[in-house]
């Protein structure tokens, strides 16, 4: 069901909605980033610095609390309607298969059935690809720019949810035609048929300095540490996970503190392949959007298009080694 | 605790309150805990014990009963230290059982070789436990384990009986004037063994240890589809969402830990 909107309407709507739900977006804060939007706030239409992830998997969540020995549970959040660009409705997408993945995460899908996701169109970032990896529809509702009014797509019951009966429906659609600002040959790396003992790596994973950046800023980098936090009365306290990040030289570590991933090309290439290999294999999509952040945040500006492109270019390695049968 | 047990069944990050059953020395940084608790597994899976407070740690469950839970906890760290800390009757919670285990069911009628290197051993245990008590429907079972030396020996009181039933063989890496068994690598124990056809062997340990035993193995015939490697990795929440225990597109939590070698051995960084 498609509706034809004055914009100013719209907002007057939406900001109404205000007591009812949390309402996220893309603001002016320091810089453009997704948080909560204020009273008389427009929403910024320009790609967010860091993505929507927090509102899904908050860098620290508590798990449950405790209090001499016995477990309850932590509070639940209200409803929300988030603006949000349309890569990081796909990466949304992506976490959906891990984290609902039997067994299902709990606090993950109750941020998930509370939220209503618009999509809204943005300038993307100069480093964004994702016109090579193939996003899809999965909105509740979309708004799109019509001369002076929204076109608002409604494609669920929870997006009608949020439609006012005053809006005037239209047989209008009109054809989503945002291009990323770079493109990457994602099949052909799909097709390599040795793609993890590329030479072509090191070139790129020596510039990395393991900060992390790249999985802070990623909307599909979940990896998260669980940890017990003791309160004042020794009592009493929580269990609550940290988001942690596969670039950190100790996540691989084991009791008696051997590391599997000392290494830091290890480290370098394990995120990536993930992203873009490994998520596939497991779930059959890959597991980045092509969204730019990660290459926005590097502060060695390292560029996966470039990688892709080098590993791509290389040749099948020849083993050296001899095997002893 | 009033906790309803759909909420329990639909939140997996949330424990399970137990008492201790026992508790006793095993080695001077090793210690048996015995656990009442009705949990349904399977051998080769894993429990994540906590103390809250200090944190959760991922055990091999050893026994093989519905109504108690074997656990060995080597003290390495601030959660394993508190659960040394244990004795009869405190609380402790646990969740799980995770993992795939052994498939002990794809092993009848065939000889078993079982391989382990210090607490390596561990996981194994239950494989042993769960074939003692269906020995008929197994062939001929030799186990070998290998320790480091006199003090970490493990399972020592169980030597006795578990050599009735099965051809037990153990090494130390480091000889001791109170030891009068074989000295040396367990791989040298292994090359001086005959190994039958058709066998199928389960192996626990360091991976340098795992690397060598499987060379031997090989040289003896035996081929990557019967040989099972039981992994080791940071298992964190046991569920394969936290990533730590990822290897390629596997999650040892969830996919494993235990794996075919002809599947585990691409299962590198």
């Amino acid at each position: 069901m498609n509706y034809l909107i004055e914009k100013e309407e719209f907002w007057q709507h939406i900001l109404s909605l205000k007591n009812r739900c949390d309402i996220i977006a893309p603001v002016l804060r320091s810089l453009i980033n997704y948080d909560y939007i204020r009273d008389n706030e427009r929403v910024i239409f320009e790609a967010p610095i860091y993505s929507a992830r927090r509102f899904f998997l908050p860098d620290k969540e508590v798990l449950f609390n405790y209090k001499n020995n016995r477990i309850s549970e932590s509070k639940k959040i209200k409803k929300r309607i988030m603006f949000m660009a349309r890569t990081d409705i796909n990466c949304l997408h992506k976490v959906d298969l891990l984290f609902l993945d039997k067994p299902k995460d709990p606090y993950y899908q109750d941020k998930r059935d509370k939220t209503i996701i618009i999509e809204i169109p943005i300038t993307p970032s100069k480093n964004s690809f994702f016109s090579s990896m193939g996003l899809k529809d999965y909105y509740d509702v979309k708004i799109m720019d019509y001369k002076d009014q929204f076109l608002v797509k409604v494609a669920t019951k929870k997006g009608m949810s949020i439609i006012n009966n005053k809006f005037k429906k239209t047989k209008l659609d009109l054809e989503d035609k945002t291009k990323s600002s770079k493109l990457i040959e994602i099949k052909k790396f799909e097709q390599h048929k040795d793609v993890y003992h590329s030479h072509a790596w090191k070139k790129h994973s020596d510039k990395c300095l393991s900060c992390g950046a790249c999985t802070i800023a990623c909307t599909t980098c979940l990896c998260f540490r669980i940890e017990d936090v003791v309160g004042l009365p020794v009592k009493e306290g929580q269990r609550r996970r940290r988001v942690s990040s596969c670039q950190l030289r100790n996540f691989t570590e084991v009791a008696g503190g051997f590391s599997f991933r000392e290494d830091r090309e290890k480290r370098f290439k394990h995120r990536i392949l993930h992203k873009l290999k490994y998520f596939k294999d497991r779930f059959g999509e890959h597991m980045c959007s092509g969204c730019g952040r990660c290459i926005d945040v590097c502060p060695t500006n390292i560029d996966m298009t470039k990688v892709v492109e080098d590993v791509n270019k290389s040749k099948i390695v020849e083993f050296l080694f001899v095997n002893k049968t | 605790m009033k906790l309803s047990r759909s909420l329990e069944k639909m939140n997996p990050y949330k424990p399970k309150k137990v008492k201790v059953m026992d508790v006793r020395d095993e080695t001077p940084d090793v210690k048996f805990i015995r656990l009442k608790a009705n949990i349904k597994h399977r051998p080769g899976q894993f429990l994540e014990a906590s103390i809250l407070g200090y944190g959760e740690v991922p055990l091999g469950i050893t026994s093989l009963s519905k109504r108690y839970v074997d656990l060995y906890v080597r003290n390495v760290g601030t959660t394993t230290d508190a659960l040394f800390k244990l004795n009869k009757g405190d609380e402790v919670f646990v969740r799980g059982p995770y993992g795939n285990g052994f498939p002990v069911q794809e092993m009848y009628k065939k000889n078993i070789i079982i391989i382990g290197g210090g607490t390596g051993v561990v996981p194994l245990k239950s494989a042993i436990e769960y074939i003692k008590h269906h020995k008929l429907k197994f062939g001929d079972v030799n186990v070998y384990f290998g320790f480091r030396d006199y003090d970490n020996i493990m399972f020592k009181n169980e030597f006795k009986e578990l050599g009735k039933r099965f051809n037990l063989n153990v090494t130390l890496d480091k000889n001791d004037k109170r030891w009068k068994g074989n000295v040396g690598l367990v791989t040298k124990l292994l090359e001086k063994s005959e190994i039958k056809s058709g066998a199928v062997a389960l192996l626990c340990g360091p991976p340098v240890m795992i690397k060598f035993v499987i060379d031997v193995l090989h040289s003896k015939g035996l081929k990557d589809e019967n040989i099972y490697v039981s992994f080791e990795r940071m298992m964190s929440c046991g569920i394969g969402k936290c990533g730590h225990c990822m290897i390629k597109h596997v999650y040892v939590c969830k996919d494993g830990p235990v794996f075919r070698y002809d599947f585990a051995k691409d299962l590198v960084d």
